[in-house]
């Protein structure tokens, strides 16, 4: 009994590692493709008031986002042009990385209402 | 030909305001069909991955009009939003994003 808990336990960590993603290298990899460069300095003032703030946002929410656009065409995909380019080199991986880093960011976001 | 260009002016302008005619008012988004999810924390979409959905509250309003109209235009493909942004005009539209945007960061 002693070893099914832990090993429940163990699985629980490692999954949750997996969703949680790695913040620093979400860091390096939102540098290198530049999210910063549309999307804002610190992810809540867009180059544009047509893209989103992503800074705080639902780590699991904008890794299903970056998702979406990899589809493209597909079902429940996003085809934004610009966005289906920027995540093609993304491995899984890379976007639980990458949505763990901007989630750890100071946000304006809120879900009242 | 002073004249062609006061036209070409009038016409430049007159095009703006009929663009610039549906403006967001908060007061009067019909919120009822998003509160029901973007409205509760915590509350998670299943398809096609697990997720929570996406705090709105505070996001730009262009960006949530830019958005829904994807939704309307089939340019985003989920199921969901996709059936609700299809029953929206572009009045509700901009409507919702003023109200959405208005949110503060403040409980």
């Amino acid at each position: 009994m002693k070893k099914l808990i832990i090993a429940l336990f163990c699985s629980a960590v490692s999954l949750s590692a997996v969703a949680g993603g790695d913040v620093a290298a979400g860091a390096e990899l939102a540098k290198k493709n530049n999210c910063a460069s549309c999307h804002g300095a610190d992810y809540s003032k867009p180059i544009d008031p047509s893209y989103p703030k992503l800074a705080g946002q639902h780590a699991e929410y904008l890794a299903h986002a970056l998702k979406a656009y990899k589809r493209g065409d597909a079902p429940a995909g996003r085809s934004n042009a610009i966005m289906v380019g920027q995540v093609k080199p993304l491995s899984d991986k890379d976007i639980a990385n990458i949505a763990a880093y901007l989630h750890s960011l100071p946000t304006e976001l809120n879900n009242k209402r | 030909m002073k004249k062609f260009f006061a036209l070409i002016v009038l016409a430049g302008v007159a095009n703006l305001s009929a663009a610039a005619d549906i403006v967001g008012n908060a007061k009067a988004a019909k919120v009822e069909q998003c509160i029901g999810c973007h409205g509760i924390p915590g509350y998670k979409a299943t398809f096609p991955e697990v997720y929570p959905v996406p705090m709105i509250g505070g996001q730009s309003a262009k960006y949530i009009e830019s958005a829904l109209n994807a939704y309307k235009k089939g340019d985003r493909k989920h199921p969901s939003m996709r059936g609700i942004a299809a029953t929206m005009s572009d009045q509700d539209i901009a409507d919702a994003a003023a109200y959405y945007s208005q949110q503060t960061t403040k409980k």
